[in-house]
Parts: C-alpha cells; structure tokens; sequence
C-alpha cells in the first residue's frame, strides 16, 4: 500500500496526535448511566455527588474505545490517500486507443468498457508516486488529461467520452504519449490500452494492455448511392457486405429511405465471404438513406461490433438550375436558356445586378452575365459570360469578322456543338491566363475561354450575339445548354460518402449532427462521428464503412485480464470507515460499548 | 467569484449519503445516557463528519478564482519560417518570460519536430490545470492538411485559450518559389501548348525560366515574380514519342537563398499521333497524301484497296481512313460494310478522292456513306426510237397487267415529237408487235398497246428477238428497249438475243415487277442500261418516261479549271483555298442531301463535299491528288495545308465516354492521395483500366477498389508526385489522365504569413492573433480553477468526529448524576429490551 497525500511520517505523526486525542476523550468522565440502587445507597450517592470532582474517568470502556482508535486511525488513513501497490515513480502516460473497434462487445461488455476500468486502476496507481497523463487515440490524437497527480481527473476527462468512427491513430498517439513523457522531464512510461499493438519505437519505456478477446462480426463494408448518369432523377443504391468471421452468418439487411423501406432482405455470408445487393429503380429529388444490419445471426456467436451494421449515404437532391440571367435584352440567349431542362431561369437587368449581394448571388447554381461584367470579388463558383468587356476574364479587345479556325470539341462546355462555316461579324477577344483552356479560336485570337479554379468553373465567350448567324443554328442552345452543364459541374461532388476525420466547411451555416444537435465549429474541423449532417439544406454523410475489417483480437501482446480490478483503495476505505461509523453509532445508542 | 461553484466528480459516490439516515435512526430511543439537546448536537456532528467523507470520495471540488497565469509556447519548426524568424520569437517569448516571473512558462516546442499540432497537445497536458491556461503557437498560418487547427481546437476544448503569433516574413524563408505547373496532363504527340507557370515570392524578383522534356531544354524565358503569388507561361513544343515524359521547370533568380524549391517536376502523357490508314491502287504508285501527312506527324499506312480490313477490329487503333484514287467496286460487301459501320458507330473519319474513277451507285454501301451521289442524267440530244417490250403472260393479269398498259401509254406521250416508238407484248412468244412509228402515229401506238392483255408463258428471248427485228439502224436515233417482265424465261436464248442487241448499240433497260431476277439484271447489265425492281406497278410510267427521256452522264470531266469556294469549314480556316492553282479534270457527281460542297467545280458539281455520318464524318474530294490532274496542285504550298488540316479535322472521335479521375488527400494520412474513378454509366463492367506512373516511362496498372455503382477508389501515395492514366475497355488508348506533383518539401512551396488562415487559427483556439508577445500576458481575467477538497474535508470530517466524541464524553450536567430507586415489579414480556430512556421518575430524584 501506498500513501499518495502524505508520508508515512506525517502520516504516522497525524495517526499518533488522533490517538492521543481519542484516548484523552476517552479519558473524560463520562455522564453517568443510571443505576438501580437502595435508598441508603441512594442518599450515599447523593452525599458523595456533593463533592468536587476531576474531568476524567478512572476507567476507560476498552471496546469502545478501540473501536473509535479504528475509526480515527480509517479517517487518517483516507487523508493519507491509500493506493494499492508500490506506485509507479516518475511520468506515465496512458494512450486510450478510441477507434471504432473499441466499441466490440464480449459477454455484454464493451473493449472501450474494460479499457477505461484498466485505465482508472493505472491511473490510481501510477499518481501514488508520479504523475499520469491520457492521450485518447482516436482518429486524430489529442491529450483528454493533462499531467496530474489527482486520480480524479480522470473521471471529469472521461465525462461525455465517445468513441470515434473511424480507426484509431495509435501510431500518431504513442508519439505524442513519447513527446509527453520527454516534455515531463521525469523518467516515465507508456502505457498503451488498446486492442491491438502497432510497431512504433518509443523512447520510454512501452507496455500494451491489452482488450478484446477475438469476435465476429457482419459489416457493411460499403454503401453508396448515386445518380444515374443517364437517367434524370433515377439513382441506385449499392450496399456491399462481408462476414469477418469463421462462421456462417445471416442479417436482415435494410435500406431505408427515412421511413420508406428501399430493399428489406436476409442476408446469409458464409465465412469469410462478401455480396453485394443493389437497390435501383428509385426515384427522387433527393434522398437521405440508411442501410442497416438487423437480427444479425452468427453460428454459435454473435456480432460483437455494432458501429459497422450502418451506414449513411445521400442522393444529392436534384434540383432544378438555379440560373440569374442578367441582360440589357437578348432574345436568343433567352431562347436557348429557355429550352433547357429543369431550369430556373430569373432574368435581371445589369442595373440590379449591382444590388445583388454575394449571399443573394450564392442562390443561383449558375450566372449567365450577357455583355455584364463580372465583378473582382465575385466569386461565384458557376459563371457563363457573353461579351464581357469589364471585371474577370474581360475581353482584352475587339476581332472583327473572325473565322472560327479551331474549336475545343473534345471540351464538355462543346461536346457535340460543330461551328462550321458559322458567320461572325464581331466578337471580343481574350487575354488568356495559364490554365486557361480556348474553346474557339480565330488564328492566335481567343475568342472563347473556360477558366476551372477548384471550385469555380467560369466560361467566356467572345461572340457578339447579335452579329452571327450561330444563334440560329441548332448549335447555339446546344452550346449553351453544354456550357451551363459543365460550369454547374464545378458544385458536383463525388457520389461517395465523405470519409471520416474530413472538415466540414460551412462558412456561417450552421450545421446540424446526426442526432439533430448543432455541430461546434471545432467539431467540424475534423467529423469524428458517422451519419448524415445537414448544413442547411444540404445534407452531408460521412461515412465510416471503408474503415470495416476485422477486429483485432487484443491478444497479441501481454495478457488480458479476466478478473475485474477492486476499486480504488480509498474508495474502499471510505466504505469501510462509514461502515464502522454506523456500526459504532448503533452499538453506542443500544449501550452494547459501555 | 460570487457564486460558490462546486462540482462533483464521482457523481455515484453519492449514494454513501443513504448513511445519513440511517446515522440518524440509529441515535431514536437511544441508551446512551446523555440527554436530547447534546444528543442531537451529537448526531449533527456524526452526519456532518459523514457527509464529508463522501463528498471527498465524490471528488467535490470547489471553483476557485484565480489570476494565476500559465503559458506554453509553441514555435513552428516546420520548413517553411526561417531560423533566424524562429529565434527571433524565441527571444521576444524569453525576454517576455524574464520580465513576468510570476508566470509559469513552459516551451513545448520540441527540438526537432517539425509538425507543430503535435507540440499543441503536448502543451495542453504540461500546463499545470490550477492556473489561467494560455498558449501561444508562433506560426505562419501553412496549416496543410489542417492538423494544426485541428489540434488548436482540441486545446481550446481542453480549456485552453490559444493564441498565434505571426510568423514567416521576418526574415522569409525564401526569395522566390516555383509552387505548381499549370499543363493538360494528357497531350498529344507534337502538340505545342503554353504551360503555366506559378509562382511565389516574398518580394518583387526578376526570375529566369528553364523549361525541359525528359530532361533537354525546350523552352527559356525571363519573368517577373511579384510578390505574393503570380504566373508566367513558357511555349513548349511536346516531343512526337508516346508515353509519359517528365517535364522539369527550373528558375534561377538573384538573391534566392533557397534553391530546394526551384525546380518543379511533373509528369505529362503524351497521346500517340494520329493514324491513318491510306488504300490506293498501286499501280499508281505511291499516294502523296501518304507524304504529306507523315511529314505532319502521323503515321501513315498504306495499302491497296483490296487489303482494306474487313473488320471494325482491324480498324480498332485508325483514326482516319483515306480511299485514295482506287476504284471502290475492289471493296468487298464485308469490307464496305467494316468501314460504313467504323465510320457511323465508332466515329471513323474517312476520305475518299474519287480520282478518274466513275461516281456511280456500285457499290451500295460504300457510296451510301460518300457526301456524293451519281450526278444527275442529262438530256439526250438525239431523238429515241423505243421499242417497249411488255410481258403478257397470265401472271400480268389484273393490275399488273392495267398499269403495264398505262406505263407504256404514258411513256409513248412522254415521247418527243421526233422520237419513234415501237411495242412488243410476248408470252409464250412475240405474239404482238407492232414496228416503231412516227409520232404522228402516236395514238396508234397508244391503242396497240391498250389492247395488250395478258395470257400465256414467257418467253423473253422471243421477245427480244423480235424486238431487235423491228429496230431500226437509222444513226440518227439513239435506240432504246425497254423490258418489262415478272417472270422466268430460259435465260440461254434471252442473253444470246439481249447480246445482239447490244452489238447493235441499242440499250436496254428492264424493270422487274416482284421480286428481284437475276436474268433481268444480266439482261440490263449487258445492254447498258439500267435495272428496276419495283412492287409498286403504278410507279411505272414515271420510270419509263425517265428512262425514254435521259441518258447516264459521262464518267469525268477534263479540261483546266479553278476550284470555287462555296462553303466556308472551320476546319479548313487558314489554307489559302482563294489562292489554289487550277486543276485538270474531275469526276462527275451530284451532291447528297444534307451534305457541305466546300469546294466546287465551275459546272456546279462537287469537288470537295463534307457530312457527318453517325458518328464519324466522311469527306470526298473528286478530282485527285496522286494523278495527273492534280500536277499543279502537289506543288501549290497549300496543297499540304489542305490535306493536313482535313486530316486533322475528321480524326476520328472518342466513342466511348471517358471515366472521370478525381485526386483527393486522404483525411487521416498524411502524403497519401485517394483516387475516385467515376465510370460513365452505373455499369461496374467494364471496369476502366488505370495505370499509375511514377516517372517517365512504363507504368504500373492499379488495383481499384470498388466502392459504389460504377464508382472504384484507391490510394496513392503522394511523395514523389505520380500521374494516372485512364481508359474504358473499349478505348485503344488511355483517354484522361490526372496528376499530383510533390517536387519538393511542401511547405516550402509557399511561405510567409498567411493572415486569413491565422485570424482562422485564432478563432478555433478562442483567442487572438497577437500584435506584440505582451498581449499574451495582458487583460488576465479571474477564471475558476477547480481544485480539490478531498483532504480538507476529510481533515474537517475527522474532527467533527472528534468533536461528536467530545460531546459524548464530557459529562452531561442537564442529566446529572442518574441514581434511581428500585421500580415496583412491572414484569412483562420484553422488558430487557425495554427503551433505555427512564420512566418519567415518579420515584426517581435527583440528588441536588
């Protein structure tokens, strides 16, 4: 046993003075208990009552009182602190793996369970005679206790603990628990409670501890939706599945759009195996899914991890374009913008333009600017411009008569669209920047330009409408339509789940978590939890699936406890020493001390 | 502090409180003998003493105010802030750390550790947690893959405020940087491209670029790299070899102490030219389109007609097909039908020069494809004596046999006034004949043939033998026999007669009503005319008419001319057609609906007509370029122009889609990039064929992972750069390709402070971007440190325990000296465990 308050000498100093004190108290002359006695007796009493008499006893009632020296000898040593064993000397840091295989369960018990008792009987310990430290390994590293030597510390640390979703980053936590220790100054120890080891060289001193005992479990090892590319509003959703197990497994699987079953199916995974199920003809302007594992039946065990039966996946909505055409007045841009499917065209004069702000602007998919400049500053990720003569990607001056020399045809903003023989009596040049791509081109004149930054697409075309024969043609709405595909292309995003540990930008929105709550700006800097977020109208999953595989068995190093540690020592003396108060008290009113 | 803040850490531990009561219970009906009022005083001390004991298990602690200050410092070590920036810092901290002794300062900054997040967390578990915790991170604001914020934030909810303080422009790490290459990553053979050059400086710099390929210099330039970041471009001419080349950017400029991050490398695909296959006739030697095109960098096949390949297969790496001066009848149907399906379903583009080849309707499918048609039949200027030879065999009878009569009425009133006209109506031989008469006879001729009706076999070469009987051999008119049947003669006799015919120089034409037969078409093939099929019989008389009234045009035309231009294709802007030398002969054609005449002879007709077909495109140039009518034209400069920029322009396109390659850096790992391959359709087969390449040279093909519908992924790691290539199964070649370059330590790229990402930083570690170091210590507010009461309230339990002791001890002066009399008996059951508290003392006195 170990004191972590005090010395043994203060201790024993503080122990000697309490008994002292309590045998002085001892000493007291007690008030009397009444006795049964004749009446000369009585009138005897009486009489030698009478006289002075000294504040102590001639007889001390030994039952009690060592009953009170134990008592006062438990409250010096709960101040004392106890700890059981010897107490580790110098700096320990205890790296808590925090992935998402921590969340494995074993006979009701989850590894991260077992891991956070191991975690509490090493911290009681090691801050009997040094200082400990927490590093929680989840996906990104990060100190949950500072250096102390308060064992309850702890416990305020670990207040709201969560598992991440994703793997734990051991490697990048034994460096920061290395870095710790070496920061402390003292000499010092890692301790790593996990449920597998990794190879990394440390300068301390490393001891795993290990959790987990080998389980299985079905996974979904990927779920994803996405749009048909050649069907408007159709989407499929794809699951994929595999059994991390030795035995033959079967599940309920469903995918689920809210409330609407999408696939309902029982799934059997032979050992070891993978399948794939695909849910399709479905359409939907957007649409917010979850693939789930229910009734999860494994021969002669059970699935031991539940993070990996779900998944979240989300079909971009489709909505119609959003396009602000602003023009003094074309009727054959307006045409062309017309006929363009799901398309909401909002047409302004230039003069209101100016008025727009960005926030207004930013609720259009696409600008179409007809001889409108754009304004430095706009940075509106989908622009179409006709004419530009100011602002970015302004012409840089005139052509006249140009013949069209080469086209881009291979550009997606002119797939298809063929300008032979086209007429053109005037049109602007531009001034073209590296990186920029030339749509059409009249001898070294520019006379159309697409310009992608990441995450602008900007689109320039020279051409007067006024003065060719092109918006005529059946390839003028053609090339609009391509150029307003492609320039809203830039918002597209990858039909995939983000992935974990990604940031979440959101400028001011506020985004909304899987559990409805609000996300804090900190939180967003790196997603730790899988689901669906919706920032504003959008909605965002990120998903933890590429993360499925095995679980690690825990076992590869050091032993795994099967007993359960005794609470801390000063918890149990603080049991036992209540225990005797009451047991003391109740002895004293039944007069079974004196 | 004005409100007392407690907190309890070991809520559970609340439970021992249930001792309360029962410390309670246990003092009713008590023995021991003081009396109440002590008593209570007693139990109120017994339960308070436990109550403190389990408020200290519970981990109470108790908010304390204080101003007591801890800092950590954390300077970043990483590449991209110069050393002498970093002392700079150090000092200002350690003169800061001098001058305010009362704070206690810890340096988490390690030694040599370039990755400042990871001292962050290291700084939150040093600072002491009884004091006001603050840190300062000295920074540029180069959070690349935004650990640094990340670690920020994790401090800031561990109650930490951080602060930045600016870093990277005192001294800059660097003069001037090379930060990226802007080129296409897939470009073809020989092509010639501005790249892109950024830049970034700390200060206004002139710079010299060096561009190379594979690493010989191809390009140089002078530039000017303001500061901040700019951009310059280099012409660069791509080398003609297919593959991926390395392309190095060097700069050389005055004054720049850091020459790591002055060259750039980056890898580019390099498409193959364009091939094009050229079938000819050999016995003209040697096409010159072969030798134009191959000194514009393609590569050229030539090879006769008759080998033209015979699948789209063979087809499958040919981007153009030229037919160049050969007859196409030496196409077999296989090989028409290769082509035709090359060009209009896989985007084929194919010339033909007609040369002094005749455009006729053989063969079918080839000519279906040609922009050109046979040119239209003229006007026959000699008057025609036609002997109309009309079958009237019984399987005439009804309609068959009523339109005949009314096809043969009207073509002998379509008849010129100087024309002759003759009928034979045959069965099982020429059994009405009427010999050709003026057109003053017409309506003789006209009632002959309305009183034809059918009955009896067929005998065509009866027919045509008396046909041939009644002919003239007048030279003044051309002579013309037209055959109408719709069944099956001996064909022996028929072709012995249709011979004779023909050796006379009479033509003959025949029209089969049913289905095709092949003895009509022989028929017609011998006498030079033309063959109908039709089940249409009214249809008729517009056909005889035609074919009394016309002649089939000649083949070609000789004789000097200058080609007009009639349409303007963008494809041939630039050659000077306005200044073409003449050429010397063309062949006959007539221009198909929806077709483009780019160029035309003076008659009109095409000489260079162009369409789209399907997919692909077709050209035809009518005149030749290896033959003699084409001498002045090889030597006219735009000769090579022309065919250069036709080749170029009807390449063959993509039929595919292309797959879509998407870079993104992985979340979790640093240096490693996830490629998304996104397939055209929803399809996962075929799975598109990625290669990845680490330098110039052979690649590596890449495992993909599929992650969704027509969706795969995989890793890349990052250190080196890399390029992937991608391509359908159903493409030659790859057809889109991305990039990631790593020349070079990243964050040397680019340096000084970055404002933006430091205000960012700021404000996820919840304080500010420090002005002067001063601040860091300045405007201390009273925070609420927690500390524990473990051991004083154990302290304070265990005297009130001693003090509930003392009260028990110490005599109890309101009970007195308790001597009672005996009781009367009062047996009754229980009375051992009678209370403890005396009877009211009836018989009890106290003594005084």
């Amino acid at each position: 046993m170990t004191f972590a308050s005090f010395g043994w000498g203060a201790l024993a100093a503080i122990a000697g003075a309490t008994a002292l004190t309590v045998l002085g108290l001892y000493l007291l002359r007690r008030t009397p208990k009444p006795q049964l006695v004749s009446n000369v007796t009585f009138w005897m009493r009486a009489a030698q009552s009478s006289r002075p008499r000294f504040l102590r006893a001639s007889r001390i009632p030994w039952l009690a009182f060592l009953v009170t020296l134990l008592i006062a000898m438990l409250f010096v040593t709960e101040i004392g602190d106890p700890r059981f064993g010897r107490g580790v000397r110098g700096t320990t840091v205890i790296v808590l793996a925090a992935g998402r295989s921590m969340g494995g369960t074993f006979a009701g018990e989850r590894r991260i369970d077992r891991a956070t008792r191991e975690v509490r009987r090493w911290v009681d310990r090691t801050t009997a005679g040094g200082r400990v430290a927490v590093v929680r390994a989840g996906m990104r590293p990060e100190t949950l206790l500072a250096l102390t030597d308060d064992p309850a510390d702890l416990e305020r640390a670990l207040a709201g603990f969560e598992l991440d979703d994703g793997p734990a980053d051991l490697d990048g936590a034994l460096e920061l628990a290395d870095r710790i220790v070496t920061a402390s100054g003292d000499p010092g120890q890692i301790l790593l409670v996990a449920d597998r080891d990794v190879e990394h060289e440390t300068q301390a001193t490393r001891v795993l501890i290990p959790v987990g005992v080998p389980s299985d479990t079905l996974a979904i090892t990927d779920f994803t939706a996405r749009r048909d590319p050649l069907a408007a509003g159709e989407y499929v959703a794809q699951v994929q599945l595999r059994s991390f197990s030795s035995r033959e497994g079967s599940a309920r699987l469903r995918i689920m759009d809210g409330e609407v079953p999408l696939l309902d199916r029982r799934v059997t995974l032979p050992a070891g195996d993978g399948a794939r199920l695909t849910a399709q003809g479905f359409s939907a302007e957007r649409a917010e899914l979850e693939a789930r594992l229910e009734d999860i039946e494994i021969a002669g065990s059970e699935d031991a991890l539940a993070v990996d039966d779900v998944a979240p996946a989300v079909v971009p909505p489709l909505e119609p374009l959003s396009i602000l055409f602003v023009t003094p007045g074309n009727v054959f841009l307006r045409a062309a913008l017309a006929v363009h499917p799901n398309a909401n065209v909002e047409q302004i004069a230039p003069g209101d333009f100016a008025s727009r702000d960005a926030e207004a602007l930013a609720a259009h998919d696409v600008l179409v600017l007809d001889r409108t400049p754009l304004p430095e500053g706009v940075d509106h990720p989908s622009v179409v411009l006709f004419s530009p003569t100011d602002g970015q990607l302004a012409a840089s001056g005139p052509a006249e008569s140009p013949r069209v020399t080469a086209m881009l045809g291979s550009h997606p903003a002119l797939r298809g669209v063929r300008l032979d023989g086209i007429r053109i009596g005037r049109s602007l040049r531009f001034a073209t920047d590296p990186g920029d791509q030339v749509l059409i081109r009249s001898g070294a004149d520019a006379l159309a330009v697409a310009r992608e930054v990441p995450g602008r697409r900007l689109v320039a075309y020279g051409l007067d409408l006024s003065s060719t024969d092109l918006v005529e043609r059946e390839a003028f709405p053609l090339m609009v339509h391509d150029s307003l595909h492609w320039a809203a292309a830039a918002r597209d995003e990858l039909p995939l789940p983000r992935r974990l540990g990604e940031p979440l930008y959101a400028a001011d929105q506020t985004v909304l978590g899987p559990d409805g709550e609000p996300v804090s700006a900190t939180e967003r800097a790196a997603i730790r939890q899988q689901g669906i977020y919706h920032v504003g109208e959008r909605a965002l999953a990120f998903s933890g699936t590429v993360h499925a595989r095995e679980l690690p068995s825990g076992a590869t190093a050091g032993r795994f406890r099967t007993s359960d540690p005794l609470p801390p020592l000063a918890v149990l003396v603080a049991a036992a020493l209540l225990g005797l108060m009451l047991l003391e008290w109740t002895l004293l009113h039944r007069g079974r001390l004196e | 502090m004005s409100e007392l803040d407690l907190t309890v850490g070991w809520p559970l531990a609340l439970w021992g409180l249930l001792a309360i009561p029962l410390l309670v219970l246990a003092a009713l009906r008590s023995r021991f003998p003081i009396g109440p009022r002590r008593r209570w005083m007693v139990v109120a001390a017994r339960v308070l003493a436990a109550a403190l004991v389990v408020a200290a298990v519970a981990d109470l602690r108790l908010g304390w105010p204080t101003d007591e200050l801890a800092v950590a410092s954390v300077v970043d070590g990483s590449a991209s802030v110069a050393e002498a920036d970093r002392a700079r810092v150090r000092e200002q901290l350690d003169l800061l750390a001098a001058e305010h002794d009362d704070v206690a300062w810890i340096d988490a900054t390690s030694p040599d550790a370039r990755r400042p997040a990871t001292d962050v967390s290291v700084a939150v578990a040093m600072l002491p947690r009884d004091r006001v915790r603050r840190m300062v991170v000295a920074t540029d604001g180069r959070d690349r893959g935004g650990e640094l914020g990340a670690a920020i934030a994790a401090a800031h909810r561990a109650g930490v405020e951080v602060s930045v303080a600016p870093m990277g422009d005192d001294p800059p790490v660097d003069l001037v940087s090379v930060r990226g290459v802007q080129v296409p990553r897939m470009v073809r053979a020989g092509d010639r491209l501005d790249v892109g050059v950024e830049l970034h400086a700390s200060q206004d710099a002139n710079v010299e670029l060096a561009l190379a390929i594979d690493g010989a210099e191809v390009a140089r330039s002078e530039a000017v790299a303001t500061r901040g970041d700019s951009a310059t471009h280099l012409p660069v001419r791509f080398p003609e070899e297919e593959g991926v080349h390395e392309l190095t950017v060097a700069l050389s400029a005055g004054g720049d102490p850091n020459g790591e991050n002055d060259v750039w490398r980056s890898l580019v695909r390099v498409s193959p030219k364009p091939r094009v296959r050229i079938l000819h006739d050999p016995e003209n030697g040697r096409p010159a389109l072969a030798t134009v095109l191959d000194e514009a960098g393609m590569r050229v096949e030539v090879s006769p007609i008759i080998g033209a390949p015979s699948s789209v297969a063979e087809l499958e790496d040919v981007n153009l097909v030229i037919v160049d001066e050969a007859d196409p009848n030496d196409l077999t149907e296989t090989q028409q039908q290769a082509l035709r399906t090359w060009v209009e379903d896989e985007g084929g583009g194919l010339i033909t020069v007609t040369g002094t080849h005749a455009v006729r309707r053989a063969p079918r499918l080839f000519r279906e494809i040609e922009p050109i048609t046979i040119p239209p039949a003229i006007p026959e200027p000699r008057p025609l004596e036609l002997v109309l030879v009309i079958d009237r065999s019984s399987s005439m009878s009804g309609i068959k046999m009523m339109q005949a009569r009314n096809a043969g009425v009207a073509a002998i009133r379509a008849l010129r006034d100087d024309a002759r006209a003759g009928v034979v109506a045959f069965s099982g031989g020429a059994d009405r004949v009427m010999a050709p008469v003026g057109m003053d006879q017409r309506e003789d001729a006209v009632s002959f043939t309305q009183g034809i009706h059918a009955s009896g076999g067929t005998n065509i070469g009866a027919a045509l033998t008396a046909a041939n009987a009644v002919m003239s051999n007048d030279p003044r008119y051309i002579h013309h026999v037209i055959l109408l049947s719709d069944g099956v003669s001996s064909p022996e006799p028929a072709l012995a007669a249709a011979r004779v015919l023909a050796g006379r120089g009479v033509s003959i034409s025949a029209i089969t009503i049913g289905p095709r037969n092949d003895l009509m078409a022989q028929i017609a093939q011998i006498g030079r005319g033309r063959y109908h099929v039709t089940n249409n019989a009214g249809s008729l008389p517009s056909l005889f008419v035609r074919e009394a009234q016309y002649r089939q045009p000649p083949a070609h035309r000789r004789g000097t001319f200058t080609p007009r231009v009639d349409t303007h294709l963008a494809m041939l802007d630039g050659v000077p057609l306005d200044e073409a030398p003449p050429l010397t002969g063309y062949a006959l054609s007539g221009l198909e609906r929806g077709a483009t005449q780019v160029l035309s002879t003076p008659d009109r007709r095409p000489l260079l007509a162009h369409w789209h077909r399907g997919l692909g495109q077709v050209a035809t140039f009518t005149s030749a370029t290896t033959g003699s009518w084409a001498d002045r034209w090889r030597e006219w400069r735009g000769f090579r122009e022309l065919w250069v920029a036709m080749a170029e322009g009807m390449l063959r396109t993509r039929p595919v889609e292309p797959p879509q390659l998407r870079l993104r850096p992985h979340p979790l790992v640093d240096g490693v990039q996830i490629l998304t391959v996104l397939g055209p359709t929803l399809a996962s087969t075929p799975e598109p064929i990625v290669r990845v390449f680490r330098e110039a040279g052979e690649g590596r093909p890449l495992e993909l992972i599929e992650r969704g519908p027509g969706v795969w992924q995989t890793e890349l790691a990052a250190e080196g750069g890399f390029l992937v290539d991608a391509r359908m199964p159903g493409d030659e070649r790859p057809t889109v390709a991305v990039g990631h370059d790593h020349p070079y330590d990243p964050e040397l790229a680019v340096f000084g402070r970055d404002a933006a990402e430091l205000a960012r930083l700021a404000a996820a570690g919840g304080g500010r971007v420090l002005e002067r170091p001063a601040q860091l210590v300045e405007a201390v507010e009273e925070e609420a440190v927690m500390r524990s009461l473990r051991t004083p309230l154990l302290a304070a339990a265990l005297v009130l325990y001693l003090l509930g002791l003392l009260l028990l001890r110490l005599p109890d002066h309101s009970v007195g000296a308790m001597v009672v009399r005996p009781e009367r008996k009062r047996r009754r059951w229980g009375s051992r465990r009678r209370s403890m508290h005396p009877e009211p003392p009836s018989e009890t006195k106290e003594a005084a």
